[in-house]
């Protein structure tokens, strides 16, 4: 008779389709798996994305995309960038660039591009509008390349679970853009502030490998 | 070169065209696919079209003839890219899987198989198609030996990866339009960095070397031609701003003139024009904009440029210039 024991994984995936486990909003179950697996400390590199065909150098150091009166839903972008150690990267480089709330990039100036130092505690923030579906993608995203000296760069995207490809379940349906490498890219979104100022909120933290 | 004008009198007979010879921007050909081509091939000998085709099949066609060659099936039908050499008888195609097989067309038997974490972004055959250069997507470019079917070298990670690949007419020199927005010149032999150009701000995505291959021709997001010097990698000069980003170019059999092939910034699954511009001049000697998005263009080597554009169940083969 074959026994079953069961791995940390399978205790993990069975307490969580229980619902006795709860992960925190900023960890997605397939992380808190591998941090289980690893030193306690141990955090998952971020997964990798294409650089697509819009990215553009020299982007000016601001964390303040949106401009006032620009459409859109203003979307709080925030995060802290780490090593898979699990150790803080301060001052790690992050550019990001993003298309404008009717999916338009802005090839001939700096438009919804920037460039931002993580601080002291690795964290990092801008304020953008919620990217408008680019026609040719499938999901709405924001462009990352992230460096750090001794680490290898990255380059990502971020997703939005309330992008409505996703018809609310990312987990199942994060394939339907085929650009999409994991679920792990695809970050719950919270509303946030008074009905009149109305915000999203999006937690995306980076973990580079070493070198 | 004969052979070129006899296929071109063929594919007008095929269509029963009234003319005797094409008009430029005539539909010369209309390959019947049963699946809407997804990735498309032309070899510069414009003899065979590689087709991958939605229905997981690449499908070898020799274009003077407009007979179909050869059906091959994959297991993984999601192609992300197909290239040809320059005779038509290697093809590379790669899935979204990392898969990347190069087929011989004679005998649609696998040449040389590999896997890569990352599936491809560009690839290119010397244009002797002995040597084959891949680039998967953000990794660095690698060269193969077609016929050996082993790896020769790798060049150095590039952030970002590569966009596009081209070697020189004597298959010395390797350029690659690289997503850090440089264009970087190698020994195609070696793979040493031999020359740099930084003056892109966007990423270039279209590169190839002037007929003597002194010179490279690099455009892209920047929307702009740029004539680089391959020895020093300096900026030698720029053709004037385009509408639109360019995301393909090649310079003719005798080097007096390139296509490029645009794509629409604000939306990719709408046509962009084709043009031609005269190389020593730089200017734009002809413009057409295709019924669909162009899904291969390539230059016949008695200096025809055709470009290829599909429907739901045909590729429809059109003579630009």
């Amino acid at each position: 008779m074959k026994s079953e024991s069961l791995t940390r994984r399978d205790l993990l995936i069975k307490c969580a389709a229980l619902g006795s486990l709860t992960v925190i909003p900023s960890l997605s179950l397939s992380e808190a798996v591998w941090a289980w697996q690893h030193d306690q400390n141990a955090r998952k590199p971020t997964g990798w994305d294409e650089i697509g065909p819009f990215y553009k150098r020299d982007a000016p150091q601001t964390s303040q995309l949106q401009r006032r009166g620009d459409p859109g839903l203003p979307v709080r972008v925030a995060g802290q960038v780490f090593d898979s150690r699990g150790d803080v990267l301060s001052g790690a480089k992050i550019e990001i660039w993003q298309a404008d709330h009717a999916g338009c990039y802005d090839l001939e100036g700096y438009d919804y591009r920037a460039m931002l130092v993580a601080d002291g505690k690795g964290k990092y923030g801008f304020d953008s509008v919620m990217p408008g579906h680019y026609p040719g993608r499938v999901c709405q995203h924001i462009h990352y390349l992230v460096s750090a000296p001794g680490h290898k760069p990255l380059t990502t995207q971020l997703y939005f679970a309330t992008d409505p490809v996703f018809e609310g379940d990312p987990q199942r349906n994060y394939t339907r853009d085929p650009l999409i490498q994991s679920s792990d890219l695809v970050r719950p979104v919270t509303l946030v502030g008074d009905p009149k100022e109305i915000h999203a909120s999006v937690n995306f933290e980076i973990v580079l490998e070493r070198l | 070169m004969l052979q070129c004008r006899v296929v071109w009198v063929v594919l007008a007979g095929t269509l029963a065209m009234a003319a005797q010879t094409p008009q430029p921007n005539a539909e010369t050909i209309r390959l019947p696919l049963p699946a809407q081509a997804a990735s498309v091939a032309l070899s510069a000998s414009a003899n065979r079209a590689a087709v991958v085709c939605r229905d997981g099949k690449l499908r070898v066609w020799d274009l003077a003839e407009a007979r179909l060659l050869r059906v091959i099936a994959f297991t993984n039908g999601n192609i992300d890219y197909t290239a040809i050499s320059s005779e038509g008888r290697w093809i590379f195609t790669g899935d979204h899987s990392g898969n990347m097989v190069v087929w011989d067309s004679d005998t649609g038997q696998a040449q040389l198989q590999l896997r890569s974490p990352h599936y491809p972004s560009t690839a290119a055959f010397s244009r002797d198609g002995k040597w084959l250069a891949i680039a998967p997507m953000g990794d660095p470019v690698q060269v193969f030996d077609v016929h050996a079917g082993r790896k020769l070298y790798e060049t150095t990670a590039i952030t970002g990866g590569t966009a596009a690949i081209a070697f020189s007419r004597d298959d010395s020199l390797i350029v690659a339009a690289d997503a850090d927005t440089a264009v970087r010149v190698y020994d195609a032999r070696t793979g040493k960095l031999l020359a740099e150009n930084r003056d892109f701000l966007l990423e270039p995505l279209a590169v190839d070397f002037t007929f003597d291959g002194k010179q490279v021709i690099a455009a892209g997001a920047d929307k702009v031609l740029a004539f680089i010097d391959a020895n020093s990698g300096k900026l030698v000069r720029r053709l004037e701003k385009t509408v639109e980003p360019v995301a393909y170019l090649e310079v003719s059999p005798d080097g007096a003139f390139v296509a490029t092939v645009f794509m629409k910034a604000d939306n990719l699954v709408l046509p962009a024009p084709v043009a031609v511009w005269e190389t020593s001049s730089g200017l734009k000697k002809q413009e057409w904009l295709p019924p669909t998005v162009a899904v291969g263009t390539s230059w016949t080597r008695d200096g025809h440029l055709i470009s290829a554009d599909a429907t739901p169940d045909s590729l429809r083969i059109w003579r630009i210039r």
